[in-house]
């Protein structure tokens, strides 16, 4: 029987803001345990949370920018349960009333633009992160991450493969480090993501049963567990047996997700209003002050992008969808570098680099005024773009500019011809055998001579010269 | 609604406590006590909206500036046991 798989995402980002949600403690990542805390934080009793108003900020910033309805009224609830990572044994989260609902992102799919909906964003606490010793009999809780902000966004069952997931998680991400709200970076659990997948018999109306796995911490492993399980649950119904609603835990090292517990208990959470903070009254005037700051969205961008520099869609899709690489981009292109070439060095070498050191376009420590003198160095013959390839990475290391790094390392193509031909001499006269071959008709000899030549000059030599001055020096021999 | 037993054990799992027969008896009487107290809200004859909040008051929020937080000596002052900076509590791992 042929299936179809149903996925909803809920993912919550942590906000960029200043300080935590309901406290004055610096909100960043890294440093020494527990030295971002505070009695509210803790969890102490008689200790009062006050709202952080840029929190509310970004998250009608987020729902306007997901075309969502902005509620007019809203409240924060009491999620309670029990865990070591949470001090007041409840997390202040909204419930029945979240701050925006109905909206929707478009995600570019084979049969064109989808639109996928998106049922809440709500906003809320994140919990303290415990730490497990190895081999000990109990564990440590680090509170900094204890009331950092988060916004939960929730999608509507509307993705139908994990290609179609993975879009929608790149354009959550690349729409939230647009506007400014969240740095969205996986490794540091910005960006966090519990997937649902359920699957039915293709033609069928109801959905069928379905898991939520949790403790999904990229968007390879959001496809992995996806791609997991929908197979584990057509197996279930190919033996004839019925998928149970459970919550699973994925573990990406294992590629499996194994039951944590059940779904009954655990959402027991018992939800009632939070009797310390007051309701949210949000206006006309304060949304349209907030929609008329947003910036250039990336599906926007990429429309100008396809317009006005005549980039591929692809390429234009890509870049628009990363703040960092669109930065760079419009800067290069700024200071006059053809936009094609930019857009090939951001999405080849630069893009390779990012994926080897697993860093972050927004890290970046050159500017693309830097890109730009790369690029121009090339196009003027000064270096090749062999070396321009040697050049980058220490754009990486440093932060001297392109034309420092080539002075310093003596990366200067070679276009001098008498240099050249010295070089050539050496190598012919190494090279017995390939200079035979060459005299016998054999051209593809010149092809293997040149390579030496290159290396000869330690990739320095103009490859244009090269060609003209290694035929005129073979020519001589015959 | 009548609290029974089963419901003081569910309470008591999601709670993590531990609770002997002779507990569970006695808060199922009190917690059904407490139930009925609270019941008497339902005899009043009442046309308004449910209150969720017990004061007046809308939008209080505080600028996003830093404070010092506490240092870690202060914060884990009254952990029952800490160690490297860290609180201690039972291992957790699912």
């Amino acid at each position: 029987m042929k299936y179809e798989t149903v996925i909803g995402l809920e993912v919550h980002a942590e906000l960029s803001t200043k300080t935590k949600i309901y406290c004055s403690c610096e909100n960043s990542f890294g440093g020494d345990t527990n030295t971002r805390c505070c009695p509210v934080c803790i969890g102490l009793p008689g200790a009062l949370p006050v709202l952080n108003k840029t929190v509310v900020d970004y998250g009608i910033k987020a729902g306007l920018s997901m075309h969502c309805d902005i509620a007019s009224y809203c409240k924060q609830d009491r999620k309670n349960y029990f865990y070591p990572d949470l001090p007041k044994a409840y997390q202040i989260s909204q419930f029945d009333l979240p701050l925006c609902e109905h909206g929707f992102v478009e995600i570019d799919t084979d049969e064109g633009m989808k639109k996928i909906g998106i049922t809440r964003i709500h906003i809320e606490e994140d919990a303290g992160k415990l730490l497990h010793a190895e081999g000990a009999n109990f564990s440590l809780v680090d509170y900094n991450r204890g009331g950092v902000p988060l916004i939960e966004i929730v999608s509507e069952p509307d993705l139908r493969s994990p290609e179609e997931a993975l879009a929608f998680l790149e354009a959550i991400k690349s729409t939230l480090q647009a506007i400014g709200v969240s740095d969205c970076k996986m490794q540091e659990g910005s960006l966090r993501c519990d997937v649902n997948v359920s699957v039915r018999p293709e033609g069928q109306k109801e959905f069928g049963v379905r898991s939520e796995c949790k403790n999904v911490n990229s968007f390879h492993a959001a496809a992995r567990a996806i791609r997991y399980e929908r197979d584990r649950q057509i197996a279930i119904l190919e033996a004839g047996g019925t998928v149970e609603q459970e919550t699973r835990r994925w573990d990406d090292t294992k590629g499996e997700s194994f039951v944590m517990r059940t779904k009954e208990e655990a959402h027991d959470y018992r939800y009632f209003p939070e009797p310390d903070l007051m309701p949210i009254f949000v206006d006309e005037a304060w949304k349209e002050n907030l929609r008329n700051s947003l910036p250039e969205l990336p599906s926007e961008k990429k429309k100008r992008y396809v317009e006005n520099y005549d980039l591929p869609k692809y390429d234009a899709g890509l870049l628009s969808a990363s703040l960092g690489l669109s930065k760079l981009f419009e800067e290069a292109v700024g200071e006059g570098a053809k936009p094609k070439t930019v857009s090939n060095w951001l999405l080849g070498e630069i893009s390779k680099i990012l994926n080897e050191t697993l860093m972050e376009a927004e890290d970046i420590p050159f500017g693309g005024k830097a890109l730009a003198e790369l690029i121009s160095m090339i196009e003027s013959g000064t270096i090749s773009g062999t070396i321009a390839k040697q050049v980058l990475p220490e754009m990486f290391n440093s932060d001297k500019n392109p034309k420092q790094i080539v002075e310093e390392k003596g990366l200067a193509q070679i276009s001098d011809e008498g240099a050249i031909m010295e070089i050539i001499h050496g190598v012919l006269s190494q090279n017995e055998a390939a200079v035979n071959d060459f005299k016998a008709g054999k051209d593809k000899a010149i092809g293997f001579l040149t390579g030496q030549v290159m290396r000869a000059s330690k990739g320095k030599a103009n490859p244009g010269v090269i060609q003209a001055k290694l035929r005129e020096a073979l020519e001589a021999l015959k | 609604m009548a609290i029974t037993m089963k419901e003081i054990e569910h309470l008591a799992k999601l709670s993590r406590l531990a609770l002997s027969n002779e507990e569970k008896e006695r808060l199922t009487g009190e917690m059904q006590s407490i139930l009925a107290f609270a019941d008497k809200l339902s005899s009043l004859e009442t046309e308004a909206d449910p209150t969720m909040f017990a004061a007046d008051g809308k939008n209080v929020f505080r600028k996003d500036e830093v404070k010092p937080s506490l240092s870690p000596s202060e914060i884990l002052q009254n952990a029952p046991q800490a160690d490297m900076e860290c609180f201690v509590v039972p291992k957790t791992v699912e």
